[in-house]
């Protein structure tokens, strides 16, 4: 853990220094910096170098309405070690797991919204030739007004570079249940914007149906991988869905294989569209 | 979708007396079954007749040794050539300027690039065929290339290996596809999911937005319509309507039974003459008469007054009809959505499930090239397609 006081020293400038959470990678902490909050992401002196720097590059350079912006990044030292940080927006919201907690099968309406935010921000990515890889209710905020935030881009993979993960690697980087198959299986030239449209897919799969088929009674990573990469999900019955055109499209996002899901993300939100129009609820 | 000819053994007149008849369509020339001049005989009768002549390099088995085969100039290089040779770009070169001279001197506007048979579709396999492709691209420009993609049995059984092609299909520097698939039997299939990744894979490659041609058909591939493919063929003999690595051995050179059958497209079909003659009997042999709109006369002999059995009405005629009706048939499979398609699918099963089974009630049995086992298989495949592919083809249909 670091040392609180080592921290305000290395980072005079932010003021009400609050820890928030630590996870795999990172501390992140809440703070204030003239007079608005920000977050600031600690990262582990012990974690890959490479990857820490193309999350940074990746999102600094992004465009995008769903993500939080980053303000500020580079090394400091903190103690007697140097760390890598990122002082990034803060954005209100509470996380897209919690939501589901509370009400497992979400509303039509709100799955559209979310919908439309994620297959738009999948836009902004390619645009980018960056694909997210962890798309998942935990890295999804949804603020108090209903502004969707896609956050957490620690396993990005940008397509013009080589990847960090070693091409020999059997499995690559993914969160179970999430992650395309091709992802999981760390078939590099075929992770691109259709790996995140997956995610997107059973994302929306498991607002529409109340739960996530690939983790339900799984007793372990293997089962849920075994199952992915060998089982496509059953259609949905969507209330209000004429003709099943919702139901197909999603159908097409979780497709195991990626010739089978829209060709790109533009693809994707344009056909989405379409849909919503016939449906007219939005 | 269009009708080609897949020539084979005897099929010279076939081809000028049909294309000429048809005023267009095309024919895929098979150099096991004919020398050099014969070679350019045909495509120059076809181009005649206003049809494509394709030259199918038949390059499925680098250990081939059908004597037809191996004496023309280009099989010799590619034997010749090391698989090690061939993987580094040398030997496809090689290879493919021989193959290029031949395609000058036949003239023919689109070249089937040469491509091995997959046992299985593994890393090896799609490099040598990048290699091939890449060669190809060179000596006769993308635009008129054609990929061989010829899958044996297994390798169409597993959806993995489709798909991988599909996914690495999409960066070919080729104008089209040329699918050749090896069925689990020797003509009509009764294996659901191998026609279903047929589907699947020549859907999966017409998505590319690039024409898919389907080697060594029969009727049952006109299913293939609802994929979207651009072209089937077929030819005469069974060796030339499901594909036969055998062929290309001296030890599986065909045996060519005698023996007659009449293609009914309204039933999808074969009987033999003598179970004609108990429709006959039984006063329903008028159901059987062929669909004018198909265009076959070939068959009025057998409708004259007479049994059938008793007419003068051999393998020519009985092979014309067959090509005459199947080209008929996939002219009226091209539908404007995938919708359509699946409708005009369902519809042509029904009807001919329906009266297959009225002809059996009637003492008319197909024996071996019945169809009554087959409904259900293309019915599931379609069924499989939909599912895979569907959403993408109700919004991509060309």
């Amino acid at each position: 853990m670091l040392d609180p006081s080592a921290l305000r020293a290395a980072f005079p400038e932010l003021n009400s220094l609050e820890f928030l959470a630590e996870s795999g990678q990172k501390y992140v902490f809440r703070a204030q910096k003239d007079g608005r909050s920000v977050v600031l992401k600690i990262v582990r002196a012990d974690q890959d170098q490479e990857r820490i720097d193309r999350e940074i590059h990746a999102v600094a350079k992004l465009s995008c309405n769903y993500v939080p912006v980053i303000l500020e990044s580079g090394q400091r030292p903190v103690g007697d070690k140097t760390w890598t940080f990122l002082v990034e927006e803060f954005v209100e919201g509470e996380s897209y797991r919690a939501v589901l907690q509370r009400q497992p099968v979400q509303p039509l309406g709100d799955v559209l919204r979310l919908a439309t935010a994620l297959l738009s921000a999948c836009c902004d990515f390619e645009v980018q030739q960056m694909v997210h890889r962890d798309i998942k209710p935990e890295n999804l905020l949804i603020g108090p007004n209903g502004k969707i935030w896609i956050i957490d881009f620690g396993i990005v993979r940008l397509l013009q570079l080589t990847s960090a993960t070693l091409t020999q690697q059997r499995f690559g980087l993914f969160t179970p249940g999430y992650g395309a198959p091709e992802q999981v299986r760390n078939l590099k030239p075929k992770i691109d914007a259709r790996a995140d449209l997956f995610s997107v897919g059973i994302v929306l799969y498991e607002a529409l149906h109340g739960s996530n088929p690939y983790l339900s009674g799984k007793g372990n990573v293997l089962e849920i991988v075994q199952d992915l990469c060998n089982r496509d999900l059953p259609r949905l019955t969507i209330p209000g869905d004429i003709g099943g055109k919702l139901s197909e499209f999603v159908a097409s996002l979780c497709a195991r294989f990626p010739s089978r899901r829209p060709p790109n993300a533009r693809e994707a939100l344009q056909w989405f569209r379409e849909i919503v129009g016939g449906l007219g609820t939005m | 979708m269009r009708f080609y000819l897949q020539f084979g053994h005897g099929m010279i007149e076939h081809c000028r007396r049909l294309l000429g008849a048809w005023r267009g369509g095309g024919v895929i020339l098979s150099p096991r079954d004919l020398i050099e001049d014969q070679l350019e005989r045909v495509a120059a009768d076809a181009r005649r007749a206003g049809a494509e002549p394709l030259l199918d390099p038949q390059c499925y088995l680098h250990d081939a040794d059908h004597h037809r085969l191996t004496q023309h100039q280009y099989w010799q290089v590619y034997q010749a050539r090391s698989t090690a040779s061939l993987l580094s770009g040398s030997g496809a070169r090689d290879l493919i300027r021989e193959l290029g001279g031949l395609s000058r001197r036949l003239r023919v506007e689109r070249n089937i690039l040469p491509g091995l048979l997959a046992r299985p579709v593994d890393d090896s396999w799609l490099s040598l065929h990048e290699v091939i492709i890449e060669a190809g691209a060179e000596e006769f420009g993308e635009d008129s290339t054609l990929a061989t993609v010829a899958l044996s049995v297994d390798s169409v059984r597993d959806e993995e290996q489709v798909e991988a092609i599909v996914e690495r299909a999409a960066d070919w520097p080729v104008a089209g596809f040329y699918v050749v698939a090896h069925p689990p039997t020797g003509y009509l299939v009764e294996d659901p999911a191998w026609l279903a990744n047929v589907l699947i894979l020549t859907s999966g490659l017409q998505l590319l937005g690039k024409p898919v041609l389907f080697g060594y058909g029969n009727h049952q591939m006109l299913a293939l319509a609802a994929a979207n493919v651009d072209t089937i063929a077929a030819g005469t003999w069974l060796n030339v309507r499901a594909f036969p690595p055998a062929k290309f051995y001296m030890q599986g050179d065909e045996d060519r039974r005698r023996s007659v059958w009449f293609y009914c497209s309204q039933a999808l079909t074969e009987y033999q003459p003598q179970f004609l003659d108990m429709a006959q009997r039984h006063g329903v042999l008028e159901w059987m008469r062929p669909d004018p709109t198909l265009g076959s006369n070939h068959a009025d002999p057998l409708f004259a007054g007479p049994p059938p059995s008793t007419v003068r009405w051999r393998e020519p005629q009985a092979f014309r009809h067959y090509l005459t009706c199947l080209h008929g048939q996939c002219r009226a499979m091209s539908a404007g959505s995938f919708e359509q398609a699946l409708q005009m699918q369902r519809g042509l099963l029904e009807s001919a499930q329906r009266l297959n089974s009225e002809l059996r009630d009637n003492g008319v049995f197909a024996r071996t090239r019945d169809f009554g086992p087959i409904f259900d298989v293309n019915r599931s495949a379609l069924i499989a397609l939909d599912r895979a592919r569907g959403a993408r083809l109700r919004r991509e249909w060309r």
